[in-house]
């Protein structure tokens, strides 16, 4: 099948994913940003409140605002919007399902930045019935300022995280608001935001509650809590799950790459390099949410890193990716015995096969008996072998 | 109205008239009318499928461990044999797992071989024992602590909702009426016709078939006393995410019990992985809910035959509940003098049987009411697959335009799913027939848009408040 071709290929055209465009096509490179919805600049273009912006551009937005001046940022570089990317493979392979079809394209180095979502009513294994009107603060956000239209007029938000209260200033535009905030825990996530909720808006957050059920056959009635002064029902039109956040790995999961079981996004290095040499990850996907504002700064030092990986390619004059990666594989393929390669980068050039993979400060890598290049030439390593000082086992 | 079909209600009275829409009514509508009955189907809920048939673990049973000699062996059989010959006319997928059963103590291990004598008592002749390191074969990813195994060859999984809407349609098509939001509160029969009175009119047939499901036995009550009374049997389901698959290469059975067949782990045609059911009786037909503690321990026995799935995350929940009776085998029913054929009670096995039991149906309309004359030129229209190991429209080159993205559902998807002979009647409608917002998300990232496209053209749209105040 005939691939296109591209030096990066970044998946999400979120804060992280535009801001590593930019960067990486100031630096040269063809890039490509593939963007499943019709829209980019990710999750602030539905968050129609202040306090985007601060962090990389020094100014407060609204997310619609910042998402604006994000996609102008982008002006010129190749931004493809509705193409989701449905798997990943080695060697820099992406599938896309396109606007007008499937394709794929083959990258020399690919970004991930695909971010989070909420984790829904389901996966937290709520009891009760599953009526119309179980929402998330995403889903409730996207009825509002995407769709313009109220999924419900008195929810009950569950969590107590900023997010959380970001249903007040949603649900205002429509001049309604939450019947209450709960939260397990003993105190609020944010009191202050709470403290703002309970005495500007007349808006309680009750701590301290589990959800018994969820009321409702087809359109939620109320959510039965318990607390410490017993069981009872609050009577309300919808329920609003908030914060959970789940990094959108499926696409890593699905792949050779895998993701970390503690954060449940993928594992990176500090230049947020995966295991795959040519992938890169960076953003919220890594982990839960955070502010767009430093998933930007993320997505401009990835795109750095990669900027220094063509650098060196270019030094070394060196840039057939199949061979790279066929050294990477054979790399891998060993078993038992694993190595950390601890030096910086940069004084520790050993060839010109090497020195495009040791590019971090910690590199791990499971080391069978394999060739490598060395400055002296080509060198059996076997895992027992004393190594370089530098190269601690 | 909430009809689809043949253009205009019959006046006259159709031969037959269908009550309950399920995968048992859509099976029997289709078998009348291929067989040359005017017949209409009414169902009480927004869309077909929207009481027990719409959750159930999907499997084409091949009847192996069923009560030898019972007419639910005869009919899953049946049922079983007639969907492999014409799913591929409707477009129909299947996905050839097999299953293992497994024996978790030396207890169960003693029942295998009764499990195999009967099995090969049933006709499923190709069930043996297994030895663990076969066992490991078949299914890398289990537990080792297993004791000891059956291979249980044909039992594979099918797209549960596809296949009884691909029944409707092609009644419809060939001149069947279904009507929705159709409830039928009255029966009278006035000189040889049933005169069924409906929350959407009322309807004149010479026959009627209670294929009512969870409402057998009230709908039973308008022409007897009703010598059965349905217990639903609520079951709760665990899905997990598509990323889950590679570690279910086939379907892991338990040893069952007097009373269920236990929980199951699965594969789904959509590329998913399920864990359930459980088996609790309960006396409301409609609400089937789900608990938090029990989804928890159907996670745990999920990670303890499969380890790899305890890192898995959860897409879904769900609970349906199965018409089940007092008695152990299906009741089917004729009474000649009034004009109706009772079908019920069908628990868990109703979709790989009902079309064995609407082929059964059609035998005992021709032998007790009237001489069959089956259509010459019968229509099959084909079903769009949603199934993950076939191609999906995303995947056709010039498509594209995806609305819900975790199961990746492409905008024409939705519209075809709005449109056609048996357009959505609500969102569950919509979600059966496209897999939209079914996904990992579950609506965070389509639920607004799917409203916004299907909203208005939804027999029962999503209860959105109405709108004041707008200021956004």
């Amino acid at each position: 099948m005939w691939r296109e071709r591209a030096d990066l290929v970044i998946v999400g055209g979120g804060p992280t994913g535009l801001s590593a465009a930019r960067e990486a096509a100031k630096g040269g490179l063809q890039v490509i940003v593939l963007e499943r919805e019709a829209e980019a600049g990710g999750a602030p273009r539905y968050c129609g409140h202040l306090g985007f912006g601060m962090w990389d551009y020094g100014r407060l937005w609204t997310g619609p605002q910042y998402a604006q001046r994000l996609r102008s940022s982008v002006k010129g570089i190749d931004l493809r919007c509705g193409h989701a990317v449905t798997s990943l493979a080695s060697r820099g392979v992406v599938d896309v399902s396109g606007t007008s079809g499937p394709y794929a394209i083959e990258a020399k180095r690919v970004l991930i930045a695909t971010g989070v979502y909420e984790k829904p009513c389901a996966a937290r294994l709520i009891s009760g019935s599953r009526p119309f009107g179980i929402l998330t603060t995403g889903a409730l956000q996207r009825f509002v300022y995407l769709q313009k239209q109220l999924p419900c007029r008195s929810p009950l938000v569950v969590g107590s995280e900023l997010i959380a209260y970001s249903t007040i200033l949603t649900l205002r535009h429509f001049g309604v608001k939450p019947i209450a905030f709960i939260e397990t825990a003993k105190r609020p996530s944010f009191p202050l935001a709470a403290a703002v909720s309970r005495f500007v808006f007349g808006v309680p957050t009750l701590t301290a509650i589990r959800i018994v059920a969820i009321e409702g056959d087809k359109k939620v009635i109320g959510v039965t809590i318990e607390s410490e002064t017993g069981i009872r029902t609050l009577a309300c039109d919808g329920v609003v799950f908030s914060g959970d956040w789940v990094p959108e790995a499926t696409l890593l999961r699905s792949s050779h790459i895998g993701i970390d079981p503690a954060t449940k996004g993928p594992a990176v290095d500090a230049d947020y390099r995966t295991k795959d040499p040519q992938v890169f990850a960076a953003g919220n996907v890594l982990r839960s949410a955070r502010s767009s504002g430093s998933c930007a700064i993320e997505g401009r030092n990835a795109a750095r890193a990669i900027l220094a990986d063509f650098q060196r390619l270019r030094l070394t004059g060196w840039n057939d990716i199949e061979e790279e990666v066929k050294v990477w594989n054979l790399r891998r393929g060993g078993e038992n015995k694993k190595f950390c390669l601890d030096s910086p980068s940069a004084d520790l050039c050993l060839g010109r096969v090497v020195c495009s993979m040791l590019t971090s400060s910690n590199l791990y890598a499971q080391l069978t008996p394999v060739r490598f290049w060395a400055p002296s030439g080509i060198r059996t390593m076997l895992s027992s072998e004393t190594l370089n000082p530098r190269w601690r086992l | 109205m909430a009809t689809t079909g043949s253009d205009a209600i019959n006046i006259q009275g159709f031969d037959a008239a269908i009550i309950g829409g399920g995968v048992v009514g859509c099976a029997v509508l289709r078998a009348l009318t291929l067989a040359g009955l005017n017949c209409i189907l009414l169902e009480r809920g927004p869309d077909l499928l929207s009481g027990a048939s719409k959750a159930n673990s999907a499997i084409l049973h091949t009847g192996f461990d069923t009560q030898a000699g019972s007419l639910e062996l005869n009919l899953i059989q049946s049922g079983r044999a007639i969907y492999l010959a014409i799913r591929e006319r409707l477009g129909l997928p299947v996905l050839e797992t097999d299953a293992v059963l497994v024996a978790w103590n030396t207890a169960q291990a003693e029942k295998l071989p009764a499990i195999v004598a009967r099995a090969h008592a049933n006709g499923v002749t190709g069930v043996r024992a297994l030895t663990l390191a076969e066992l490991k074969k078949k299914h890398p990813y289990l537990s080792d602590s297993a004791v000891a195994a059956l291979f249980v060859p044909g039992e594979y999984v099918i797209d549960p909702w596809s296949a009884p809407l691909a029944y409707a349609i092609q009644a419809i098509e060939n001149g069947a009426c279904v009507v929705r939001l159709a409830e039928v509160t009255a029966a009278v029969r006035q000189s040889n016709l049933w005169c069924l009175r409906t929350s959407c009119g009322e309807f004149h047939a010479r026959l009627v078939i209670n294929c009512a499901g969870n409402f057998g036995d009230s709908v039973e009550a308008f022409v007897r006393p009703s010598p059965f009374r349905i217990k639903p049997r609520k079951g709760q389901f665990v899905v997990f995410d598509k990323t889950a698959l590679p570690a279910m290469p086939t379907i892991v059975l338990p040893v069952r019990t007097e009373r269920t067949k236990g929980v199951v782990l699965c594969p789904t045609i959509f590329g998913n992985v399920i864990v359930g059911p459980t088996a609790e009786d309960q006396d409301d037909r409609e609400r089937a809910t789900v608990e938090t503690g029990t989804l928890r321990t159907l996670l745990a026995e999920a990670a303890r035959m499969v380890p790899a799935l305890a890192e898995e995350p959860v897409t879904a929940t769900f609970a349906g509940l199965r018409p089940a009776t007092e008695r152990r085998d299906y009741i089917i029913e004729t009474l000649p003098a009034r004009g109706w054929i009772t079908v019920a009670g069908f628990r868990s096995t109703g979709l790989t049987a009902a079309l064995g039991i609407a082929q059964h149906v059609e035998g005992l309309v021709g032998e007790h009411f009237c001489r069959l004359a089956p259509l010459r030129d019968v229509v099959w229209p084909r079903m769009p697959n949603l199934a993950e190991h076939e191609p999906r429209d995303h995947q056709r080159p010039g498509h594209g335009d995806l609305i819900c993205l975790c199961e990746l559902v492409t905008r024409d998807e939705i519209e075809a799913a709005l449109c056609g002979p048996l357009p959505a009647g609500d969102l569950g409608g919509l979600k059966r027939r496209t897999r939209a917002m079914f996904g990992r998300c579950q609506g965070f990232n389509c639920l607004a848009a799917v409203c916004s496209i299907a909203g208005n053209r939804l027999l029962v749209p999503p209860p959105l408040p109405e709108m004041k105040n707008h200021v956004a």
